[in-house]
């Protein structure tokens, strides 16, 4: 579907969030250790994030200038950026619902805007919608 | 980031992005967003272990799901604890 940037779309949430499972999309490029990482010179790519992973596996690899983003602060502790571990307190309270079980991360800071459009951003739509995510959570850098 | 946001949206699930870039992000009219006001970049959900800061815009943000929205506003949000 061609989106025009006038026609903003806006799915109406009716869910409280004490009943809603929440899913984190980042560009903030997150990705844990042993995972490829980015292509600093712009990546259209992206990582599937398992649910069960643990802040300490996560390191950034992202191609703005340090000056504009600075990826040691993150690299000490990932919720900066991917806030996994606040969600997950947030589900142990019952602020929300459940963390999903799986989330997804890319790097920002791409030239490459139209194959971001065409593939990049319909294929995480479409990982989202197989996911029992009733909700997002949108992070950058 | 928008463009992203945009299409999870339009398959039908509700979103909230966190924004430090308003210009941009404003450009593109996201369909729900926050600004945490004077954060920088490499954590713009609060400083590495400021465990009080970063569960406060998390919940700001998603709080956000809850409220109507005019879609394309970005509502900027003021952390003392930052």
């Amino acid at each position: 579907m061609e989106m025009s940037r006038k026609a903003i779309p806006y799915t109406p949430n009716t869910l409280a969030l004490k009943d809603m499972t929440i899913m984190i999309v980042s560009t903030a490029g997150a990705h844990l250790k042993d995972q490829e990482p980015f292509n600093t010179e712009g990546d259209i790519s992206y990582r599937v994030i398992p649910g069960d992973v643990k802040a300490e596996d996560f390191t950034v690899t992202h191609g703005a200038p340090k000056e504009h983003y600075n990826t040691d602060e993150p690299k000490k502790d990932i919720n900066c950026i991917f806030p996994i571990d606040r969600l997950r307190e947030l589900a142990a309270e019952g602020f929300i619902q459940g963390v999903a079980e799986k989330h997804i991360s890319m790097m920002g800071y791409s030239m490459r805007l139209n194959q971001i459009n065409t593939e990049t951003a319909p294929a995480i739509a479409k990982e989202v919608t197989r996911s029992k995510a009733d909700a997002v959570i949108l992070t950058a850098g | 980031m928008v463009t992203v946001q945009r299409a999870i949206e339009s398959q039908g699930i509700p979103t909230v992005l966190v924004t430090l870039d308003t210009e941009q992000s404003g450009l593109m009219r996201p369909p729900r967003a926050i600004h945490p006001e004077g954060f920088e970049f490499g954590h713009s959900l609060g400083k590495p272990f400021d465990k009080e800061t970063q569960t406060a815009v998390v919940k700001a943000a998603l709080a956000q799901l809850e409220n109507k929205q005019e879609p394309g506003q970005i509502h900027t949000i003021r952390f003392s604890t930052y």
